[in-house]
């Protein structure tokens, strides 16, 4: 344990059945960092956080918060704030009475005048001063979930937990929505702990994700790093796209469409193996003499993705700036190379 | 009904009269025997409140795979015909009567029984509408303990099935003779009975203006009411 980590999950497990959900996960979270755990559905993240928040018991391990045990500790006592998947708010209660409901409880008991200025102060930060007196079905969506996020820190919880509270919003919204989570959360210094399937919104708000697979941690790192260096292939092909091509492995070094690139620790060491290339990984210039035809272009605003078949017949997508892919359309002959940077190999077969 | 109530009573009588109507407080066990009706109703709606609506709460929220089990027992009273429940609660009901009390007001622990089959399909369907998980993991996480989820939190959202159940049952308690009239208590409905004995015409008056009250009752259940228009809809 560093000196600045705050919450401790120790190798939890837990079982629903034959299926394990939680097989040994242990995390640590730092004071005021945000933590976004990533996996596919039933890899365990929304059962660990639903543990952290008491609502889920353990076939086994701890949770520490702020040096405390909790592990035994009812979910009304934790002191955590959760913002849940489906809208949650009180439907007989306006925005400002859901705001100010955990500070009329004993745990968080606040005086009259000082629950009303926390309340307006919340409903202010989130951005919904002017619907403090609207019911929840006078909200949107996304009003409903900006409420339900003052209303959990409207306690100063040890931990805000947020489980997929974008989940059911349109693009524009969550894009929008999980942008304001990250300036509320730095503002405040909240530490947090945020689950999704949506790994923009990971790799985008978080300070460290880890990617979960079958109850387990597979990698937990910065954004940046998860994406560019991957310790495993589960966590390689899960986070972004990737191109499997297959090459000869020696010294560290793999050889595919034409250029030597480095491999990433944890691959294969030799032999054959699959290097899984990012799309914009791959350089493409359009030549006349290349190795290489584009079968389809799609033009996604700043940036071109090409659907590329190699004359050897392995077919590639490259991602690149929509400047650098002027004039390259479906047909146009190109030449294929990989930037110098390296590449997670998996075993062939 | 108002036909029967208003003809002539005897001989003397021509056109229409309201003596029926007129005489109606002048009937001294009719009177008492509302009152208790109304006490026993309202003793049977405090047990919805606060055994019945509890209790399905929790089975909804804790208790999932009773759920079937506590609906059929539930439905049962609908099932066994009122005078089998009657033979079988008629020696309780006679030490009740010997030992504790005469009053009607006792039928209330039966007519709990018998008001289960609408009242817990009503808190039912008004369980199923919402998440009641969400928000009792909700209120959870924001301090409050199991009873101030149930009370504070899980009933006011299911208002209108508890109402809806309340009146319901209500309207059973006001309505019901077969069980009453064979324990030999005197409620609403056995008085009814009596009078219309004696005079028919007193007997419709006062069974139309029942049915006159439960209908005000039912009218007054309140629709889902929406407290405004959606508003902003298109803000984040």
């Amino acid at each position: 344990m560093s000196s600045s980590t705050y919450v401790q999950l120790v190798d939890l497990a837990k079982h629903f059945g034959k299926v394990r959900a939680l097989d040994g996960l242990s995390l640590d979270i730092a004071q005021g960092e945000l933590v976004a755990l990533l996996g596919p559905s039933g890899c365990g993240k929304t059962t660990a956080l639903r543990a952290l928040a008491g609502l889920q018991e353990l076939d086994r391990g701890q949770l520490i918060v702020d040096g405390k045990d909790v592990t035994f500790q009812n979910a009304n006592k934790r002191g955590m704030g959760m913002v849940f998947q489906a809208y949650s708010l009180f439907p007989h209660m306006t925005a400002r009475e859901n705001v100010e409901y955990g500070l009329k409880l004993k745990a968080h008991k606040t005086a009259g005048d000082k629950r009303k200025a926390r309340s307006a102060e919340l409903l202010e930060l989130v951005g919904l001063s002017t619907h403090a007196n609207h019911y929840p079905h006078q909200l949107s969506g996304g009003q409903q979930q900006r409420v339900a996020l003052a209303r959990a820190l409207a306690i100063s919880p040890k931990v805000l937990l947020l489980d997929e509270p974008l989940s059911a919003l349109d693009a524009k919204v969550r894009t929008q929505l999980r942008e304001e989570i990250r300036r509320i959360q730095i503002e405040l210094g909240t530490t947090t702990l945020f689950v999704t399937h949506d790994q923009e919104e990971a790799l985008s708000i978080a300070d460290r994700v880890g990617v979960m697979r079958n109850g387990q941690l597979e990698q937990i790192a910065a954004p940046s790093e998860l994406y560019d260096r991957p310790k495993t292939s589960f966590v390689a092909e899960f986070v972004g796209l990737t191109n499997p091509i297959s090459g000869k492995v020696s010294g560290g070094s793999i050889e595919i469409l034409g250029s030597v690139v480095k491999t990433l620790p944890g691959s294969v060491t030799s032999g054959t193996g699959i290097a899984l290339v990012r799309p914009e990984s791959i350089d493409v210039v359009a030549s006349k003499s290349g190795n290489a035809k584009v079968a389809a272009a799609s033009f996604l605003g700043a940036s071109c993705r090409l659907n590329i078949t190699m004359n050897d017949g392995t077919r590639i997508t490259a991602q690149l700036p929509s400047l650098d892919a002027a004039g390259i359309g479906a047909g146009a002959s190109v030449a294929v190379s990989l930037l110098d940077m390296p590449v997670f190999v998996k075993a062939a077969g | 009904m108002f036909d029967f109530s208003t003809k002539p009573f005897g001989f003397q009588d021509k056109g229409r009269t309201f003596r029926a109507w007129q005489i109606i407080p002048s009937q001294p066990d009719l009177m008492i025997s509302i009152g208790k009706s109304l006490i026993t109703a309202g003793i049977v709606m405090s047990l919805i409140l606060f055994l019945i609506v509890p209790t399905a709460i929790w089975v909804h929220l804790k208790l999932p795979l009773l759920r079937r089990p506590f609906e059929l027992l539930c439905l049962l009273p609908l099932a066994i015909p009122a005078i089998v429940i009657v033979v079988g609660i008629a020696p309780l009901y006679r030490w009740i009567s010997i030992h504790l009390t005469e009053s009607p007001i006792t039928l209330s622990g039966v007519y709990s029984m018998l008001i289960l089959p609408y009242t817990y399909r009503s808190l039912s369907a008004a369980l199923d509408a919402v998440d009641i998980h969400t928000l009792a993991e909700a209120a959870r996480t924001l301090g409050a303990n199991t009873s101030r989820v149930i009370f504070g939190i899980i009933m006011p959202t299911i208002k209108t099935g508890i109402v809806n159940g309340s009146f319901i049952a209500i309207a059973l308690v006001m309505g019901e003779f077969t069980i009453s009239n064979i324990l030999n208590y005197k409620t609403f409905q056995v008085v009814i009975a009596q009078i219309g004995r004696t005079n028919g015409n007193v007997a419709v008056a006062v069974s139309l203006a029942s049915i006159l009250f439960v209908l005000v009752l039912l009218l007054a259940i309140p629709t889902k009411k929406r407290q405004g228009k959606v508003l902003d809809v298109d803000l984040v």
